[in-house]
Protein backbone atom coordinates (compact mmCIF):
# COMPACT_ATOMS: atom_id res chain seq x y z
CA UNK A 1 0.00 0.00 0.00
CA UNK A 2 1.69 3.35 -0.98
CA UNK A 3 -0.72 6.19 0.76
CA UNK A 4 -1.08 9.48 -0.68
CA UNK A 5 0.12 12.28 1.25
CA UNK A 6 -1.48 15.84 1.62
CA UNK A 7 -0.65 19.09 3.21
CA UNK A 8 -3.21 21.34 4.51
CA UNK A 9 -1.31 24.94 4.62
CA UNK A 10 -2.62 28.33 4.19
CA UNK A 11 -0.21 31.44 5.16
CA UNK A 12 -2.85 33.51 7.41
CA UNK A 13 -3.08 32.26 10.60
CA UNK A 14 -6.63 30.98 11.71
CA UNK A 15 -8.04 30.23 8.54
CA UNK A 16 -9.43 27.33 9.70
CA UNK A 17 -6.14 24.64 8.63
CA UNK A 18 -6.53 22.70 11.99
CA UNK A 19 -10.51 22.36 11.68
CA UNK A 20 -10.41 21.34 7.88
CA UNK A 21 -7.48 18.69 8.51
CA UNK A 22 -9.67 17.29 11.48
CA UNK A 23 -12.57 17.53 9.37
CA UNK A 24 -11.25 16.24 6.17
CA UNK A 25 -9.73 13.48 7.46
CA UNK A 26 -12.69 11.97 9.69
CA UNK A 27 -14.61 12.19 6.51
CA UNK A 28 -12.17 10.15 4.50
CA UNK A 29 -11.86 7.86 7.98
CA UNK A 30 -15.52 7.60 7.57
CA UNK A 31 -15.22 6.52 4.15
CA UNK A 32 -13.15 3.77 5.02
CA UNK A 33 -9.67 4.97 4.13
CA UNK A 34 -7.31 4.51 6.46
CA UNK A 35 -5.99 8.08 7.42
CA UNK A 36 -3.47 9.41 9.75
CA UNK A 37 -3.17 12.91 10.62
CA UNK A 38 0.03 14.61 11.70
CA UNK A 39 0.05 18.22 13.21
CA UNK A 40 3.31 20.05 12.31
CA UNK A 41 2.26 22.51 14.54
CA UNK A 42 5.02 22.04 17.18
CA UNK A 43 4.89 24.15 20.37
CA UNK A 44 1.04 25.48 19.28
CA UNK A 45 -0.60 21.79 18.60
CA UNK A 46 -4.43 22.22 18.30
CA UNK A 47 -5.50 19.15 16.11
CA UNK A 48 -5.45 16.91 19.69
CA UNK A 49 -7.93 19.15 20.80
CA UNK A 50 -9.97 19.60 18.17
CA UNK A 51 -10.58 15.80 17.73
CA UNK A 52 -10.78 15.60 21.85
CA UNK A 53 -7.48 13.46 21.69
CA UNK A 54 -5.77 15.77 23.97
CA UNK A 55 -5.94 13.13 27.32
CA UNK A 56 -4.28 10.42 25.22
CA UNK A 57 -1.45 11.74 24.49
CA UNK A 58 1.75 9.75 25.76
CA UNK A 59 4.42 10.19 22.65
CA UNK A 60 3.96 12.64 19.90
CA UNK A 61 5.94 13.82 16.81
CA UNK A 62 9.21 14.97 18.39
CA UNK A 63 9.54 11.50 20.80
CA UNK A 64 9.68 9.56 17.16
CA UNK A 65 12.08 11.52 14.94
CA UNK A 66 14.38 11.65 18.74
CA UNK A 67 13.52 7.83 18.94
CA UNK A 68 11.94 7.85 22.00
CA UNK A 69 9.44 5.50 20.72
CA UNK A 70 8.05 3.79 18.00
CA UNK A 71 5.85 5.54 14.91
CA UNK A 72 2.98 3.22 16.14
CA UNK A 73 3.89 3.87 19.65
CA UNK A 74 2.82 7.53 19.26
CA UNK A 75 -0.47 7.22 16.66
CA UNK A 76 -3.56 7.76 19.00
CA UNK A 77 -6.62 5.54 17.27
CA UNK A 78 -9.54 8.16 17.19
CA UNK A 79 -12.12 7.59 19.69
CA UNK A 80 -15.30 7.62 17.06
CA UNK A 81 -13.74 6.65 13.82
CA UNK A 82 -11.59 3.51 13.92
CA UNK A 83 -10.03 3.56 10.64
CA UNK A 84 -8.87 7.38 11.78
CA UNK A 85 -5.32 8.10 13.62
CA UNK A 86 -3.67 11.35 14.98
CA UNK A 87 0.24 11.72 15.09
CA UNK A 88 0.32 14.63 17.56
CA UNK A 89 2.63 17.30 17.66
CA UNK A 90 5.13 18.68 21.57
CA UNK A 91 4.00 21.67 22.97
CA UNK A 92 6.84 21.53 25.18
CA UNK A 93 9.09 22.10 21.89
CA UNK A 94 9.74 24.28 18.79
CA UNK A 95 9.89 24.06 15.36
CA UNK A 96 13.35 23.80 15.19
CA UNK A 97 12.75 20.52 16.94
CA UNK A 98 12.07 18.21 13.71
CA UNK A 99 13.95 18.93 10.47
CA UNK A 100 12.70 18.18 6.97
CA UNK A 101 14.42 14.87 6.29
CA UNK A 102 13.04 13.52 9.62
CA UNK A 103 9.07 14.17 9.04
CA UNK A 104 10.19 12.98 5.44
CA UNK A 105 11.21 9.51 6.91
CA UNK A 106 8.13 9.39 9.34
CA UNK A 107 5.54 10.00 6.12
CA UNK A 108 7.61 7.44 4.20
CA UNK A 109 6.81 5.17 6.99
CA UNK A 110 3.60 6.06 7.12
CA UNK A 111 2.87 5.23 3.63
CA UNK A 112 3.11 1.61 4.68
CA UNK A 113 -0.14 1.32 6.41
CA UNK A 114 -2.42 4.10 5.77
CA UNK A 115 -4.23 5.21 2.65
CA UNK A 116 -4.31 9.03 3.27
CA UNK A 117 -1.41 11.49 5.66
CA UNK A 118 -2.60 14.97 6.36
CA UNK A 119 -0.17 17.38 7.89
CA UNK A 120 -1.99 20.41 9.29
CA UNK A 121 0.77 23.12 9.06
CA UNK A 122 1.61 25.65 11.19
CA UNK A 123 0.58 29.66 10.22
CA UNK A 124 3.51 31.00 8.70
CA UNK A 125 6.75 30.42 5.91
CA UNK A 126 9.31 29.06 8.49
CA UNK A 127 10.41 26.06 9.60
CA UNK A 128 7.28 24.74 10.30
CA UNK A 129 5.87 25.43 7.41
CA UNK A 130 8.92 23.65 5.64
CA UNK A 131 8.21 20.64 7.63
CA UNK A 132 5.17 20.22 7.28
CA UNK A 133 5.43 20.21 3.44
CA UNK A 134 7.88 17.68 3.05
CA UNK A 135 7.35 14.91 1.94
CA UNK A 136 3.72 15.92 0.68
CA UNK A 137 2.23 14.77 -2.86
CA UNK A 138 -0.13 17.56 -2.86
CA UNK A 139 -1.01 20.70 -1.08
CA UNK A 140 -4.59 22.00 -0.11
CA UNK A 141 -4.99 25.63 0.45
CA UNK A 142 -7.43 26.91 2.82
CA UNK A 143 -8.15 30.73 2.35
CA UNK A 144 -10.81 32.56 4.05
CA UNK A 145 -12.97 35.52 1.82
CA UNK A 146 -10.14 38.07 2.72
CA UNK A 147 -7.82 40.29 0.98
CA UNK A 148 -5.40 39.21 3.60
CA UNK A 149 -5.95 35.82 3.63
CA UNK A 150 -6.01 35.56 -0.16
CA UNK A 151 -2.54 37.17 -0.16
CA UNK A 152 -1.10 34.40 2.00
CA UNK A 153 -2.25 31.58 0.11
CA UNK A 154 -1.35 33.33 -3.28
CA UNK A 155 2.33 33.58 -1.54
CA UNK A 156 2.22 29.90 -0.31
CA UNK A 157 1.78 29.03 -3.69
CA UNK A 158 4.62 29.99 -5.20
CA UNK A 159 6.48 28.69 -1.93
CA UNK A 160 5.02 25.51 -2.76
CA UNK A 161 5.69 25.20 -6.62
CA UNK A 162 9.30 26.21 -5.67
CA UNK A 163 9.42 23.66 -3.37
CA UNK A 164 8.29 21.27 -6.42
CA UNK A 165 4.73 20.94 -5.14
CA UNK A 166 2.28 21.43 -7.89
CA UNK A 167 -1.28 22.25 -8.42
CA UNK A 168 -2.07 22.77 -4.73
CA UNK A 169 -5.90 22.98 -4.55
CA UNK A 170 -8.01 25.51 -2.95
CA UNK A 171 -10.79 25.43 0.07
CA UNK A 172 -12.76 28.80 0.51
CA UNK A 173 -13.75 28.24 4.38
CA UNK A 174 -16.06 30.32 6.02
CA UNK A 175 -17.56 31.78 3.63
CA UNK A 176 -21.25 34.00 4.09
CA UNK A 177 -23.53 34.35 1.31
CA UNK A 178 -25.56 37.27 2.68
CA UNK A 179 -22.25 39.20 2.86
CA UNK A 180 -21.29 38.15 -0.78
CA UNK A 181 -24.68 38.43 -1.68
CA UNK A 182 -24.05 42.57 -0.66
CA UNK A 183 -20.70 42.53 -2.39
CA UNK A 184 -19.07 43.28 1.02
CA UNK A 185 -17.29 39.70 0.92
CA UNK A 186 -14.88 38.48 -1.54
CA UNK A 187 -16.80 35.79 -3.99
CA UNK A 188 -15.65 32.62 -5.09
CA UNK A 189 -14.95 33.91 -8.53
CA UNK A 190 -13.01 37.25 -7.34
CA UNK A 191 -10.38 34.74 -4.98
CA UNK A 192 -10.26 32.16 -8.20
CA UNK A 193 -9.08 35.14 -10.53
CA UNK A 194 -6.49 35.70 -8.53
CA UNK A 195 -5.64 32.23 -7.53
CA UNK A 196 -6.26 30.72 -10.51
CA UNK A 197 -5.64 27.00 -9.11
CA UNK A 198 -8.24 24.18 -8.90
CA UNK A 199 -11.31 24.41 -6.27
CA UNK A 200 -11.73 21.49 -4.03
CA UNK A 201 -14.96 22.64 -2.02
CA UNK A 202 -16.37 25.78 -0.23
CA UNK A 203 -17.30 25.76 3.24
CA UNK A 204 -19.58 27.62 4.74
CA UNK A 205 -19.34 29.80 8.00
CA UNK A 206 -21.09 27.90 10.90
CA UNK A 207 -21.94 28.47 14.47
CA UNK A 208 -21.80 24.75 14.56
CA UNK A 209 -18.17 24.44 13.98
CA UNK A 210 -16.94 26.31 16.79
CA UNK A 211 -19.42 24.55 19.07
CA UNK A 212 -18.14 20.78 17.50
CA UNK A 213 -14.36 21.99 17.93
CA UNK A 214 -14.37 23.17 21.55
CA UNK A 215 -16.55 19.48 22.12
CA UNK A 216 -13.14 17.90 20.74
CA UNK A 217 -15.81 16.24 17.70
CA UNK A 218 -15.86 17.03 14.28
CA UNK A 219 -18.87 18.67 12.62
CA UNK A 220 -18.53 15.32 9.69
CA UNK A 221 -20.20 13.41 12.36
CA UNK A 222 -23.33 15.72 12.02
CA UNK A 223 -25.66 15.15 9.64
CA UNK A 224 -27.47 18.26 9.87
CA UNK A 225 -25.04 20.77 8.92
CA UNK A 226 -24.12 22.37 5.81
CA UNK A 227 -20.04 22.62 6.84
CA UNK A 228 -20.03 19.12 7.77
CA UNK A 229 -21.54 18.40 4.44
CA UNK A 230 -18.83 20.41 2.62
CA UNK A 231 -16.20 18.55 4.29
CA UNK A 232 -17.44 15.14 3.12
CA UNK A 233 -17.92 16.06 -0.22
CA UNK A 234 -14.27 17.58 -0.28
CA UNK A 235 -13.53 13.74 1.07
CA UNK A 236 -15.16 12.60 -1.78
CA UNK A 237 -13.96 14.65 -4.41
CA UNK A 238 -9.92 14.11 -2.76
CA UNK A 239 -11.70 10.25 -3.69
CA UNK A 240 -11.67 11.27 -7.01
CA UNK A 241 -15.20 11.75 -7.18
CA UNK A 242 -16.48 14.46 -9.68
CA UNK A 243 -19.30 16.42 -7.64
CA UNK A 244 -20.07 19.86 -7.98
CA UNK A 245 -19.96 22.62 -5.54
CA UNK A 246 -22.51 22.91 -2.71
CA UNK A 247 -25.12 25.97 -3.41
CA UNK A 248 -24.32 27.93 -0.76
CA UNK A 249 -28.04 29.17 1.32
CA UNK A 250 -28.84 31.81 4.05
CA UNK A 251 -28.94 29.74 7.03
CA UNK A 252 -32.18 31.84 7.81
CA UNK A 253 -34.96 30.36 9.55
CA UNK A 254 -37.09 30.10 6.54
CA UNK A 255 -34.69 28.19 4.74
CA UNK A 256 -34.24 25.97 7.38
CA UNK A 257 -37.80 25.60 7.84
CA UNK A 258 -38.21 25.09 4.15
CA UNK A 259 -35.67 22.37 4.56
CA UNK A 260 -37.51 20.92 7.59
CA UNK A 261 -40.31 20.60 5.28
CA UNK A 262 -38.73 19.55 2.52
CA UNK A 263 -39.23 22.36 0.05
CA UNK A 264 -35.22 22.89 -0.59
CA UNK B 1 9.12 29.53 72.93
CA UNK B 2 11.74 27.32 74.79
CA UNK B 3 14.31 25.99 71.91
CA UNK B 4 17.53 27.36 71.68
CA UNK B 5 16.82 28.80 68.26
CA UNK B 6 14.61 29.15 65.42
CA UNK B 7 15.35 29.44 61.73
CA UNK B 8 13.14 31.61 59.37
CA UNK B 9 13.66 31.83 55.04
CA UNK B 10 13.39 35.83 54.33
CA UNK B 11 14.74 36.82 50.93
CA UNK B 12 17.86 37.82 51.87
CA UNK B 13 18.56 33.67 53.72
CA UNK B 14 18.19 32.49 56.42
CA UNK B 15 17.37 33.94 59.48
CA UNK B 16 18.39 32.84 62.52
CA UNK B 17 16.82 33.65 65.91
CA UNK B 18 18.66 33.37 69.03
CA UNK B 19 16.08 33.00 72.33
CA UNK B 20 17.19 35.77 74.93
CA UNK B 21 16.03 33.10 77.68
CA UNK B 22 18.19 30.37 77.25
CA UNK B 23 22.19 30.39 77.79
CA UNK B 24 24.53 30.85 75.43
CA UNK B 25 26.32 27.31 75.80
CA UNK B 26 22.98 25.59 75.18
CA UNK B 27 22.73 27.40 72.51
CA UNK B 28 25.57 27.02 70.72
CA UNK B 29 25.49 23.30 71.64
CA UNK B 30 22.42 22.80 69.74
CA UNK B 31 23.25 25.23 66.84
CA UNK B 32 26.26 22.68 66.35
CA UNK B 33 23.95 19.49 66.24
CA UNK B 34 21.81 21.70 63.75
CA UNK B 35 24.31 22.62 61.42
CA UNK B 36 25.84 19.20 61.42
CA UNK B 37 22.53 17.56 60.29
CA UNK B 38 21.84 20.43 57.59
CA UNK B 39 24.98 19.38 55.75
CA UNK B 40 24.77 21.53 52.66
CA UNK B 41 21.06 22.83 53.15
CA UNK B 42 22.39 26.23 53.99
CA UNK B 43 24.29 25.97 50.66
CA UNK B 44 24.03 29.04 48.15
CA UNK B 45 21.99 31.06 51.21
CA UNK B 46 23.41 33.68 53.38
CA UNK B 47 22.71 33.21 57.25
CA UNK B 48 21.62 36.47 59.37
CA UNK B 49 21.74 35.93 63.02
CA UNK B 50 19.32 37.61 65.08
CA UNK B 51 20.58 38.81 68.27
CA UNK B 52 17.89 41.21 69.29
CA UNK B 53 17.59 41.01 72.95
CA UNK B 54 20.35 39.10 73.95
CA UNK B 55 23.40 40.68 76.01
CA UNK B 56 26.89 39.12 75.12
CA UNK B 57 30.18 39.67 75.52
CA UNK B 58 32.82 40.47 72.60
CA UNK B 59 34.56 37.69 72.77
CA UNK B 60 31.66 35.42 73.36
CA UNK B 61 30.02 36.67 70.02
CA UNK B 62 33.96 36.32 68.12
CA UNK B 63 33.47 32.93 69.50
CA UNK B 64 29.67 32.25 67.96
CA UNK B 65 30.39 34.00 65.03
CA UNK B 66 33.65 31.77 64.66
CA UNK B 67 32.06 28.81 65.19
CA UNK B 68 28.98 29.24 62.93
CA UNK B 69 31.21 30.36 59.86
CA UNK B 70 33.38 27.34 60.47
CA UNK B 71 29.98 25.17 60.33
CA UNK B 72 28.59 26.49 56.98
CA UNK B 73 30.21 26.32 53.46
CA UNK B 74 32.63 28.88 52.87
CA UNK B 75 30.04 30.64 50.24
CA UNK B 76 27.67 31.20 52.82
CA UNK B 77 28.38 34.83 54.71
CA UNK B 78 27.16 35.50 58.13
CA UNK B 79 25.42 38.90 59.15
CA UNK B 80 24.31 39.97 61.56
CA UNK B 81 20.38 41.59 61.99
CA UNK B 82 18.49 42.73 64.62
CA UNK B 83 14.83 41.90 63.69
CA UNK B 84 12.73 41.81 66.22
CA UNK B 85 9.67 39.80 64.53
CA UNK B 86 7.06 42.13 64.77
CA UNK B 87 7.94 45.24 62.69
CA UNK B 88 11.00 45.15 60.84
CA UNK B 89 10.03 41.65 59.46
CA UNK B 90 6.85 43.02 58.08
CA UNK B 91 9.41 44.98 56.00
CA UNK B 92 11.69 42.58 55.21
CA UNK B 93 8.60 40.44 54.12
CA UNK B 94 7.29 42.76 51.67
CA UNK B 95 10.74 43.47 50.48
CA UNK B 96 10.55 39.13 50.21
CA UNK B 97 6.94 39.48 48.12
CA UNK B 98 8.31 42.26 45.84
CA UNK B 99 11.29 40.47 45.09
CA UNK B 100 9.47 37.00 44.34
CA UNK B 101 7.73 38.86 41.81
CA UNK B 102 10.16 39.74 39.66
CA UNK B 103 11.13 35.86 39.36
CA UNK B 104 8.47 34.24 38.48
CA UNK B 105 8.47 30.66 38.01
CA UNK B 106 11.89 30.70 39.26
CA UNK B 107 13.43 28.56 42.02
CA UNK B 108 13.11 30.22 45.25
CA UNK B 109 13.46 27.31 47.53
CA UNK B 110 16.93 26.87 49.17
CA UNK B 111 16.40 23.33 49.99
CA UNK B 112 17.29 21.24 46.67
CA UNK B 113 14.97 18.27 47.01
CA UNK B 114 11.66 20.24 46.70
CA UNK B 115 11.38 22.94 44.08
CA UNK B 116 9.09 25.46 44.46
CA UNK B 117 7.18 27.60 41.49
CA UNK B 118 5.57 30.74 42.05
CA UNK B 119 2.87 31.54 39.50
CA UNK B 120 0.75 29.77 36.75
CA UNK B 121 2.19 27.48 34.18
CA UNK B 122 0.68 28.09 31.02
CA UNK B 123 0.42 25.85 27.76
CA UNK B 124 3.89 24.70 26.29
CA UNK B 125 6.11 25.96 29.70
CA UNK B 126 7.67 22.62 31.26
CA UNK B 127 9.21 22.29 34.63
CA UNK B 128 11.03 19.47 35.67
CA UNK B 129 13.12 18.25 38.78
CA UNK B 130 14.63 15.31 40.03
CA UNK B 131 12.65 15.75 43.63
CA UNK B 132 9.54 17.12 44.46
CA UNK B 133 7.23 20.28 42.73
CA UNK B 134 5.59 22.22 44.45
CA UNK B 135 3.26 24.72 42.06
CA UNK B 136 1.94 27.71 43.66
CA UNK B 137 -0.59 28.33 41.17
CA UNK B 138 -2.37 26.37 38.19
CA UNK B 139 -0.43 23.80 35.74
CA UNK B 140 -3.28 24.82 32.45
CA UNK B 141 -3.50 22.42 29.57
CA UNK B 142 -0.22 22.20 27.52
CA UNK B 143 1.96 22.73 30.63
CA UNK B 144 3.68 20.12 32.07
CA UNK B 145 5.30 18.66 34.90
CA UNK B 146 7.83 16.39 35.91
CA UNK B 147 8.95 15.06 39.08
CA UNK B 148 11.15 12.29 40.27
CA UNK B 149 9.07 12.60 43.84
CA UNK B 150 5.73 14.01 44.42
CA UNK B 151 3.87 17.24 42.73
CA UNK B 152 1.58 19.41 44.29
CA UNK B 153 -0.36 22.15 42.68
CA UNK B 154 -1.55 24.35 45.42
CA UNK B 155 -3.93 25.97 42.49
CA UNK B 156 -6.20 24.01 39.76
CA UNK B 157 -4.16 21.31 37.66
CA UNK B 158 -5.65 21.11 34.18
CA UNK B 159 -2.32 19.84 32.47
CA UNK B 160 -0.48 16.65 32.35
CA UNK B 161 1.82 15.53 35.15
CA UNK B 162 4.27 12.61 36.14
CA UNK B 163 5.64 12.21 39.36
CA UNK B 164 7.89 9.69 40.54
CA UNK B 165 9.30 9.91 36.83
CA UNK B 166 12.59 7.00 37.69
CA UNK B 167 9.76 5.26 38.55
CA UNK B 168 9.07 5.46 42.21
CA UNK B 169 5.80 4.20 42.62
CA UNK B 170 5.34 5.73 45.60
CA UNK B 171 5.07 9.08 44.24
CA UNK B 172 1.90 11.32 45.08
CA UNK B 173 -0.08 14.44 43.14
CA UNK B 174 -2.39 16.27 44.70
CA UNK B 175 -3.84 19.35 43.82
CA UNK B 176 -6.90 21.84 45.09
CA UNK B 177 -8.78 20.58 42.23
CA UNK B 178 -7.80 17.77 40.02
CA UNK B 179 -9.03 18.08 36.76
CA UNK B 180 -5.84 16.87 34.53
CA UNK B 181 -5.54 16.24 31.22
CA UNK B 182 -3.41 13.16 32.42
CA UNK B 183 -1.65 12.18 35.11
CA UNK B 184 1.36 9.64 35.35
CA UNK B 185 2.99 8.20 38.35
CA UNK B 186 5.87 6.33 37.93
CA UNK B 187 4.74 3.96 34.88
CA UNK B 188 0.99 4.50 35.10
CA UNK B 189 -0.88 6.84 33.18
CA UNK B 190 -4.65 7.74 34.34
CA UNK B 191 -6.67 10.17 32.33
CA UNK B 192 -10.19 11.74 34.14
CA UNK B 193 -13.07 9.59 32.41
CA UNK B 194 -14.69 11.33 29.48
CA UNK B 195 -17.82 13.52 29.61
CA UNK B 196 -17.40 14.03 33.14
CA UNK B 197 -19.45 17.45 34.47
CA UNK B 198 -17.27 20.50 35.36
CA UNK B 199 -17.09 20.90 38.76
CA UNK B 200 -17.04 24.36 39.88
CA UNK B 201 -16.03 24.45 43.78
CA UNK B 202 -12.53 23.14 44.54
CA UNK B 203 -12.13 19.95 45.52
CA UNK B 204 -8.93 19.13 46.42
CA UNK B 205 -7.67 15.23 45.84
CA UNK B 206 -5.05 13.45 45.75
CA UNK B 207 -3.63 11.01 43.43
CA UNK B 208 -1.32 7.69 44.35
CA UNK B 209 -1.20 4.26 43.14
CA UNK B 210 -2.48 1.24 44.42
CA UNK B 211 -2.30 -2.53 43.60
CA UNK B 212 -0.74 -1.36 40.27
CA UNK B 213 -3.43 1.70 39.79
CA UNK B 214 -3.57 5.18 39.92
CA UNK B 215 -6.11 5.76 42.16
CA UNK B 216 -8.15 9.68 42.55
CA UNK B 217 -9.65 10.48 45.75
CA UNK B 218 -10.61 13.71 47.44
CA UNK B 219 -8.37 14.36 50.52
CA UNK B 220 -10.20 14.68 53.77
CA UNK B 221 -9.93 16.89 56.34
Amino acid sequence: MQGKSIVITSGKGGVGKTTTTANIGAALALAGSKTCLIDADIGLRNLDVVLGLENRIVYDLVDVVEDRCRLEQALIRDKKTDNLHLLPAAQTRDKEAVNEEQINEVIEELREEMDYILVDSPAGIEQGFRNAIAGADRAIIIATPEVSAVRDADRIIGLLEAEGVNNPDLIINRIKKEMVDRGDMMDIDDMMEILAIDILGVVPEEEKIVVSTNRGEPIVHSNNSRAGQAFRNIARRLEGEELPLMKLEKDSFLSRFKKFVGLS
Amino acid sequence: MNEPFTTEMIAEGVLLNINPEIPLDNVKSSLESHLEDAGDFYRGADLYLNLKGISIESDELQDLIGFISQSVSSETNVYFSSHSREEEQKGLNRRLIKKDRTRENEEVSFKDDTRLVRGTLRSGQAVEHPHNVVILGDVNPGAEVRAGGDILVFGKLMGLVHAGVRGDEDAEIAALRLTPTQIRIASKISRPPENETERFEPRPERAFIETGRIIVEEIDF
